[in-house]
């Protein structure tokens, strides 16, 4: 009676255990999953703010080497903080690319003197 | 092996499963509240330079006019001054920073009135707007030791542009 008491207990026990490893397991991966999102969530938000600076940095000036000298680069693709902000010239507009790890986060468009 | 020692193994695996237990929910605790405590920061520090940048540039470009918005200071302290003309009256909006608070100040062009009647805003540390070009302001902010900036273009006065 004693033993049968004690297996039971055992059984039980290792029901629980697995049950909390599943709950836990799950809970591991809402957390890891937050995480991630608020990362892309934040990057995107900088990649907005940085191309938006840019953007009016050319409106003013209509000149792609002078933004990138402004936004602090040295005349070519700048790095801001992990995002990589790249140009490239499209007649009278600026095409201006944001990205990070070689994944485009947005893009923005500017012409001169044209509020974007 | 006798019933004596099959339920001594017994009761020892049960305690070994439950302290398991105790030290899996432990470790799901700790990780969940890193993971907010860290989502919180990011979010705070997001949300403050954000707001500081998108806050002064929208004031700046919602009152784009020739020559209206450009870098001026209110007794000593740097600010992004916005003109504006209501009924014949002229109006000023004043945006610094003062006692680690951004600040907006709005008021008619000759009222007197000093930078602690501003309006507190968002936690900053320090605002420096600076007349970059003729016709572009760069606006830098810092917030808890971390910097954030922005540029805004602006119309400038005659003969800048």
């Amino acid at each position: 009676m004693k033993r049968g008491g004690s297996n039971i207990l055992l059984i039980e026990a290792i029901i629980m255990t697995a049950v909390l490893s599943a709950a836990l397991s799950i809970c591991l991966t809402v957390f890891t999953s937050a995480s991630s999102m608020r990362r892309e969530a934040d990057e995107l938000s900088r990649a907005s703010s940085l191309a938006f600076s840019a953007a009016q940095c050319y409106v003013a000036t209509g000149d792609e080497a002078a933004v990138s000298t402004m936004m602090g680069g040295d005349g070519g693709d700048i790095c801001i903080d992990g995002v990589v902000l790249s140009f490239e010239r499209d007649g009278s507009e600026l095409i201006i690319t944001a990205s990070k790890d070689g994944r485009v986060i947005m893009t923005q468009r500017a012409v001169q003197g044209v509020k974007p | 092996m006798n019933n004596k020692a099959m339920s001594f193994f017994g009761r020892a695996a049960c305690l070994m499963l439950a302290t398991l237990m105790g030290v899996m929910l432990m470790r799901t605790v700790t990780a969940g509240a890193s993971a907010y405590h860290a989502s919180r920061r990011a979010l705070d520090t997001s949300y403050s330079s954000r707001t500081l940048v998108d806050y002064a540039t929208a004031k700046a470009l919602g009152g784009n006019e020739r020559g209206r918005v450009y870098v001026g200071d209110i007794d000593g302290l740097p600010c992004l001054t916005i003109e504006e003309e209501y009924e014949g009256e002229l109006y000023i909006t004043q945006i610094y920073c003062q006692d680690g608070m951004l600040k907006e100040l709005f008021a008619l062009a000759d009222s007197g009135m000093g930078p602690s009647e501003g309006m507190d805003i968002v936690p900053c540390r320090a605002f420096e707007p600076v007349q970059a070009a003729p016709n572009l302001i760069y606006l830098a902010f810092d917030v808890d030791g971390e910097d954030s900036f922005g540029y805004v273009s602006v119309i400038g006065r005659e003969g800048e542009r």
